[in-house]
């Protein structure tokens, strides 16, 4: 199996499983929709009738802030970030949900069908949970390395004269650390993939398995997260570009831009979609004993 | 470094101590020599210190400050007050500064170094050793004067508050024993003769009076020293590599100075010719209704002393610098000095930045500051502008530092938003300017000094002594935002004329002065030709919160009454029938449909201020009142041919004291851009960083 023909793949189960990006989108968006109403709630209360709301659709105004924030009569941060936080774990577990269900779709290489769909979501929730909290223990070691590299560069550098050297170990730091975050997110994947094609309860066991196939094929699968991190780079360029020719001066834009938003969203989710197809692909190259081939039908 | 020396002997004109008349009264004469020692980060210095008497007391003690004791151990009153935490910079424990007072005596006999006490008269803090009191066997008589002669040793601490060593960085202020401020009865507040010697707080700055400084510092040969006022000579000693710089200056109150082998030395000189535009002196003439030759600048040395990696900065330090010179100088008075010193502290020694001393500033930039981030610009240009509030007025900081801080706020603010414009706030990722890329949203610095009071404004008058303060971010606030905010109101009231000629009036008549806010109120009065009591007294000297408010806005169509009427002698009632009859013979006859309009403005706070209104009709017509703001509420009824469509009060956003703009306003119909951009931006932000 090479990256090529694993993208390629994976682009075509990706794109026959339209109803999976609605119910990402859907789940997605309700859980911004929440946030984002309390949040402009609490912002926009004071202004009711106030002819300074138009002044706010230009651009954001200090003072506003400064009098929203006073008129609290403490910055009302905790209780926001409580709330936000609670918001992000939520989504989070949704997310974690929806993807038993969505990998079952690509690793049977089935059509979608709620039945499978939500069948999936159900039997490998809490095996893809307890990877993710896994995972979670190997996210901490990255900021724990962080965290070391830090202190050598605080150690050498720290008490000089010089920004530059710490700036640069930073830089260094930084690319240091997204690789193995790129590392600990393949290995979810691969162990998630691995978990549902041999309907495996095992993630722990999975996950060293996982590790011992990544690395033996480490070529191809760092490359093809390394293709699909850049396709997901380029849709976000691409919407960074459009984006900046809508100043959102009049409500017309303003609905043009949320348009062209929702399409950046939907993108995104057909990229996160797409690692899972493409990997899976790419498992059932490098693995082919392990999937349960279920050919689905052409015209099904 | 040494390679501009010629360019320095170009200039030689400038370096020969001042013939000219004295600008001050200069009541203190110091000569210090001070040698450095990088190993043990300690000043050895010998002061010969002369005090004139100009009260008509005769003096039998006299009061030195002993600032670096501030930093000798956690029972200072400074440690105490601050908890080893300033402007988010941390004291190190394990490296303290003190300085101690070997001998002194009076130059003409007698040892005095018996009779050194230490005092504590702003608290009850025995353990705080930052002021002595010297008794004197015999008093200084009026109009007389005393010699002294003082060994000390200054340690450094690492840099904290303003003061000590990074590596082989130093930044030496507050190093020598400094003489306190007599006050005799009448001078400021005082009621009878005293000293004026506070000790040295967390959230106060400095008081001295004006004098000469005759410095001479000696350094390793290779660091670059900087200080107050014009460097006379280096003279090299080759045998141990130590060079002396001798440093002069008359009519300041402090004296600092830096060292470091790092320093890159960059000079230029202020041109006015080339700096200050011929329109820019006419409109500053206009303003303040002087002819343009008045307002004739002066040149002026202007020295760098930046470190190596932010070299590609050097431009925009000058420019900043000459930005400072010009508008200060146009419009409050032409800067008097031979040299301004700009200091960039190296990375690590933060707390030495942004700090003012008589003609040697400390800035303080970062790795990478985005091209539209002002932080190093306004830096510079407020330190600078302390040259004449704090350095030209000598307001005492520790008991009004709203007077140097506050009118530096205001007067640093309103070049920086005239001649840069509105900033991105720095954000930094990896050391990279991101703020313009990721469009984040642009400041002026006067919306930053009203989010600032909006925030914090609340619970304390804007004069008070620094140690007195809430905490220490009341007094930041209080000192520098508040102040600016009140200022600018203080503008919009009086219109940009008369500040401007306020502003420069207190220059005028308080240079080298020591003036209070009492005497800021009466020169108001006078120069504005208003009593203006009202506002000092409910916004400088009260805590008074302000904010008036859009009550509520009725408009209804005017109808036909229904009911029973008696009309020429007969009763007839009008039923809904007869109403609705009317009304449409009404219509039938062209009659326009009028309106009863009823608006009710609220004062919210308990302060007051005159306030206008404005009323827009939906046909365009204008309705304007006047209120003096003195009850808590006011009705103004309208009988109106066109419906309301907006009622605004302070529609032009003049009074910034004003706790709310939000609730300033009515609008009949709210525009549902901004709650449609905000939803939609806040979704999708959302969409995008959720799992």
């Amino acid at each position: 199996m090479t990256i090529s023909l694993a993208l390629r793949r994976g682009i075509r189960v990706v794109n026959r499983s339209k109803r999976l990006w609605f119910i990402f989108y859907a789940v997605l968006t309700l859980a911004a929709l929440i946030p984002a109403a309390a949040l402009t709630a609490i912002a926009f209360q004071s202004l009711g009738h106030s002819a300074w709301a138009e002044q706010l659709g230009r651009s954001l105004d200090l003072e506003w802030i400064g009098e929203l924030i006073a008129s609290y009569d403490a910055m009302p941060i905790w209780p926001v970030v409580a709330a936000v936080a609670g918001v992000v774990a939520i989504s989070a577990i949704a997310h974690l949900f929806l993807l038993g269900g969505a990998i079952e779709t690509f690793a049977r290489r089935q059509w979608f069908s709620a039945a499978l769909f939500f069948g999936g979501c159900g039997r490998n929730f809490w095996r893809i949970f307890r990877l993710a909290l896994y995972c979670l223990i190997l996210i901490a070691a990255v900021y724990g390395v962080n965290a070391g590299l830090a202190a050598i560069g605080e150690k050498i550098w720290g008490k000089g004269s010089e920004a530059t050297p710490l700036v640069h170990w930073s830089w260094f730091r930084a690319a240091v650390i997204l690789t193995l975050l790129g590392l600990v997110n393949l290995v979810f994947d691969y162990t998630a993939i691995r978990l549902v094609a041999e309907d495996s309860r095992q993630p722990f066991r999975g996950l060293w398995r996982s590790c011992r196939l990544l690395f033996a094929n480490f070529g191809r699968t760092a490359g093809l997260a390394a293709v699909l991190w850049a396709i997901m780079l380029l849709l976000i360029a691409v919407y960074f570009g459009i984006s900046q020719l809508f100043a959102q001066r009049t409500l017309a834009a303003v609905f043009v831009l949320l348009l062209v938003r929702q399409a950046m969203v939907l993108a995104r989710i057909w990229s996160r979609l797409l690692f899972y197809s493409s990997q899976c692909e790419m498992y059932d190259g490098i693995a082919p004993a392990a999937v349960v081939r279920q050919e689905c039908a052409p015209h099904v | 470094m040494k390679r501009l020396l010629p360019a320095i002997a170009l200039l030689a004109g400038f370096s020969a101590p001042a013939a000219d008349a004295a600008m001050s009264d200069q009541i203190v004469r110091y000569n210090i020599r001070a040698r450095l020692d990088p190993a043990t980060k300690t000043i050895a210095g010998q002061e010969t210190l002369t005090w004139r008497n100009e009260s008509p007391d005769r003096i039998r003690e006299l009061r030195f400050h002993l600032y670096l004791n501030a930093f000798q151990n956690q029972k200072s009153t400074f440690i105490r007050e601050s908890g080893g935490e300033l402007r988010s910079d941390k004291m190190s424990t394990d490296d303290w500064g003190y300085i101690e007072i070997k001998r002194m005596h009076k130059a003409e006999g007698g040892d005095l170094t018996h009779a050194i006490r230490f005092i504590h008269p702003d608290d009850d803090n025995a353990d705080d050793q930052t002021v002595i009191a010297v008794a004197l066997p015999d008093p200084v008589l009026p109009g007389g004067a005393i010699t002294l002669d003082i060994d000390f040793v200054s340690k450094l601490p690492k840099v904290f508050a303003r003061t000590g060593y990074h590596q082989d960085f130093f930044m030496v202020g507050q190093w020598f024993p400094k003489i306190g401020v007599y006050e005799k009865a009448g001078d400021r507040y005082a009621k009878q003769g005293a000293w004026n010697c506070h000790q040295f707080h967390a959230n106060t700055e400095f008081f001295a009076d004006y004098g000469v400084y005759d410095v001479s510092i000696t350094t390793p040969s290779n660091y670059v020293v900087g200080a107050t006022g014009v460097e006379q000579s280096a003279v090299e000693d080759p045998r141990n590599h130590q060079t002396t710089h001798r440093f002069y200056q008359e009519d300041v109150h402090d004296f600092a100075w830096t060292a470091s082998p790092h320093f890159i030395r960059i000079e230029r000189l202020f041109e006015p010719a080339r700096a200050v535009g011929a329109a820019d002196t006419a409109a500053a003439a206009r303003l303040l209704g002087l002819p343009p030759e008045d307002l004739r600048l002066k040149p002026v040395r202007m020295i760098l002393l930046i470190q190596p990696e932010h070299l590609w900065q050097a431009e925009r330090h000058f420019r900043a610098l000459e930005n400072g010179l010009k508008w200060w100088g146009l419009w409050y008075g032409a800067y008097p000095y031979q040299t301004i010193t700009v200091v960039d502290p190296p990375y690590g020694a933060n707390g030495a930045g942004g700090m003012e001393y008589p003609t040697l500033i400390t800035a303080g930039t970062n790795w990478w500051p985005g091209r539209h981030e002002y932080m190093l610009e306004v830096v510079i240009i407020h330190e600078f502008g302390h040259q004449y509030w704090y350095g030209m007025v000598g307001t005492n900081e520790f008991e009004e530092s709203w007077l140097d801080e506050g009118f530096n706020t205001y007067s640093t603010d309103k070049i920086v938003d005239m001649v840069y414009g509105a900033g991105y706030l720095p954000v930094h990722v990896l050391g990279v300017p991101v703020s313009e890329t990721l469009g984040l949203p642009r400041f002026t610095f006067g919306e930053m000094d009203r989010f600032g009071y909006l925030l914090y404004g609340k619970h304390d008058p804007v004069v008070r002594n620094g140690w007195q303060y809430y905490d220490s971010t009341q007094y930041g606030i209080d000192s520098y935002m508040r102040p600016g905010t009140l200022l600018r109101t203080l503008e919009n009231y009086f219109g940009a004329q008369t500040m401007a000629r306020i502003m420069r009036g207190w220059l005028e008549r308080y240079r080298f002065h020591h003036p209070t806010s009492v005497d800021f109120e009466k020169l108001v009065n006078e120069l504005s030709g208003r009593d203006m009591t009202w506002f000092f007294d409910q916004f400088v000297f009260g805590t008074n919160w302000l904010n008036y408010k859009v009550g509520s806005v009725q408009c209804d169509p005017i109808e036909v009454k229904l009911g029973s009427y008696v009309e020429i002698g007969k009763r007839i009632t009008i039923d809904r029938k007869a109403a609705d009859r009317i009304e449409k013979e009404r219509k039938k006859k062209g009659e326009r449909q009028s309106y009863r309009i009823v608006v009710k403005l609220v004062r919210d706070g308990e302060s007051v201020f005159p306030v206008a209104m404005r009323m827009t009709l939906d046909n365009g017509d204008i309705v304007r009142e006047q209120w003096d703001g003195r009850e808590r509420w006011i009705k103004y009824e309208y009988t109106k041919a066109s419906p309301v469509k907006s009622v605004v009060i302070d529609p032009e956003h003049k009074i910034l004291l004003d706790g709310s703009f939000a609730d300033n306003s009515y609008v009949a119909q709210p525009a549902p851009l901004p709650f449609v951009k905000w939803f939609a931006n806040l979704v999708f932000w959302f969409q995008m960083v959720l799992p």
